[in-house]
């Protein structure tokens, strides 16, 4: 798990450059992944929080529907949306 | 994934059994007396000072901070719940998560109150998104109807 190495910035920057997801800012930010035009994940990206806690950062990645280790890829950027879309396809 | 209303009164007794031992903490005069059974919602509202009270003495004193706690949701931030909805409440780092354990979704906090009211929010902010439209996956499909049914929307 590589939470300490990213934190809550980066997790929504990723989100919006990579999945393509808006997010709307309540208490925290909240964004749908589309899939072929359908909302198929959500994920809630804590605000005020620098570093990610370790179960919140679980919580994220299952909210994506991808394991921790795929949740670390894709925030380091070996995952592409491609191949994201193909696991949650699965 | 429901839970039903004698479920809920099977498992608000302890905390009537608690407030009656500890009457200091005691806000109201009238006693709250909750029958097996028998709860309603006007019984489940007269205890939410008490179990407020409750979950906050236990975050100080009884419960050891690394350990994870199962709650039931009766109220979100602004609307009820017909049947009580189980929450993880657990430490995480230096804080505190809430989880759902019917669907994925979580809140964060410094301390368990903090986290649960976060998820309260983050249920309520969910349902908004489902009854927007009906351009979702079946799973979301099935979720949504799934909170239709458990909230109550007044």
């Amino acid at each position: 798990m590589k939470n300490a190495q990213f934190n809550v910035k980066d997790v929504k920057t990723v989100g919006e450059k990579k999945l393509h997801i808006e997010f709307k800012s309540g208490k925290e930010f909240n964004g749908w992944f589309k899939l072929n035009g359908v909302k198929a994940k959500r994920i809630t990206v804590p605000k005020g929080r620098k570093t990610i806690p370790r179960k919140t950062y679980t919580s994220m990645a299952k909210q994506l529907g991808l394991s921790v280790s795929d949740f670390d890829q894709l925030l380091e950027c070996p995952l592409t949306k491609a191949k994201y879309e193909e696991i949650i396809s699965k | 994934m429901t839970g039903t209303a004698t479920n809920s009164a099977t498992d608000i007794t302890f905390l009537s059994d608690w407030k009656y031992k500890n009457k200091d903490s005691d806000t109201t005069s009238t006693p709250v007396v909750v029958e097996e059974g028998v709860a309603t919602s006007i019984e489940l509202e007269k205890l939410i000072p008490h179990i407020a009270t409750f979950i906050e003495q236990h975050n100080s004193t009884e419960f050891r901070k690394n350990e994870a706690i199962i709650i039931k949701l009766n109220m979100l931030e602004t609307k009820r719940l017909r049947n009580p909805l189980d929450v993880i409440v657990e430490e995480d780092d230096e804080g505190f998560i809430a989880r759902a354990v019917d669907f994925s979704l979580f809140g964060c906090g410094d301390d368990r109150i903090d986290a649960i009211d976060a998820l309260k929010f983050e249920i309520e902010s969910l349902y908004f998104d489902l009854i927007e439209d009906d351009n979702f996956t079946e799973e979301w499909l099935s979720i949504k109807n799934f909170l239709k049914e458990l909230i109550i929307d007044c």
